[in-house]
């Protein structure tokens, strides 16, 4: 499957770049990156498919649900840093253009 | 428990409930989190849009050709189970659109309204074989026979993709009974029927073929999924 590089889904990405190597909960995700849970969750959905991201359920204390993890995988952190190294290049560009 | 926050919870359950079996981890997970946010108003903002979980219409994922297997197996069952309850019992649903039918041709007959009968027979025409081609009795292999089984699964769902006639039919067939009941209405709004009466017949009808048409978009989709899920496996297999 082609994952579309939307704004959101680059958001995404380099928020879990960024946070590696640790797990991030989704909850934490959407504060971080301003996505309300109708759009982070289908990225964190697309994300699985396209494996770019590992999942786990982590055991909470307190009688509290446990929680859903996120991590980028390998793979994941390739093509992360594939887009910063564009975006950087867009940047770079659009300086020298004067924009 | 805040009356907000009982909602926020009531809903998040509800998407787990009804989300399709590949994005239930998923409206779990949306769920879970409910427990971690504190604002009350955040928390229904945050269930609300799990909502959205609901379109992502995954089948449950196959890790291996036993479950493939299992999953024929559930699916040959429930086939049989509908071979089972009798022709009538299977068919007995089929009674409607034929009635309609009738009905049309009787209009057309009559040379009422001739136009919007028309087009809600053929509309009927094109349907009413699809839902047979649904409900027929299959020829099932003997749940021990494994290979046969997985090809009657493959086949059956590629019967029902997006390359399939019945498929087009029946996609055509609704809009053209949407189109048949708008030049019946206008008809009716000509003849000087009062507005009540017209929203009373056609909003109901309106709201059933929109959630028959979407109920048939939401099972092709995971069908495609699915056959999309054993090509790979098979794929994989044939590769190792």
């Amino acid at each position: 499957m082609k994952l579309r590089r939307t704004p959101q889904t680059v958001q995404v990405l380099l928020e879990l770049l960024e946070a590696l190597p640790e797990w991030r909960h989704g909850y934490d995700l959407s504060r971080s990156s301003g996505l309300k849970s109708g759009t982070l969750y289908p990225i964190l959905i697309r994300l699985t498919k396209n494996r770019l991201l590992d999942t786990r359920w982590e055991l909470s204390e307190n009688g509290k649900p446990p929680r859903h993890m996120y991590r980028l995988t390998q793979s994941g952190k390739r093509f992360a840093l594939e887009i910063v190294s564009e975006k950087r290049e867009i940047m770079t560009e659009e300086h020298a253009l004067g924009v | 428990m805040s009356l907000v926050r009982t909602a926020a919870n009531r809903i998040a359950s509800l998407v787990v409930r009804y989300a399709s079996a590949g994005s239930k981890e998923w409206a779990q997970a949306i769920e879970s989190e409910l427990s971690c946010i504190e604002n009350d108003w955040k928390a229904l903002a945050w269930s609300l849009g799990g909502f959205r979980v609901l379109y992502a219409i995954q089948p449950k994922p196959l890790g291996s050709i036993d479950e493939l297997y299992g999953e024929a197996q559930k699916y040959a069952n429930r086939r049989l189970h509908a071979v089972n309850n009798g022709w009538l019992g299977t068919n007995i649903y089929l009674f409607a659109p034929v009635v309609c039918c009738l009905i049309a041709i009787l209009r057309i007959a009559m040379g009422q309204d001739i136009p919007g009968s028309v087009v809600q027979l053929t509309g009927w025409l094109l349907l009413t074989p699809t839902l047979y081609l649904g409900s027929r009795e299959p020829d099932v292999p003997d749940s021990d026979d494994q290979a046969n089984l997985m090809k009657f699964y493959v086949d059956e769902l590629s019967a029902k993709s997006r390359n399939s006639l019945p498929f087009w039919m029946f996609i055509a067939g609704v809009l053209l009974l949407i189109c048949g009941w708008e030049l019946e209405v206008s008809r009716g709004w000509g003849a000087g029927l009062p507005l009540p009466l017209m929203l009373l017949m056609c909003i109901p009808l309106f709201f059933l073929m929109l959630l028959l048409l979407g109920s048939f978009v939401a099972t092709h989709v995971n069908n495609r999924r699915r056959f999309a899920q054993i090509e790979r496996l098979l794929g994989d297999r044939s590769t190792d």
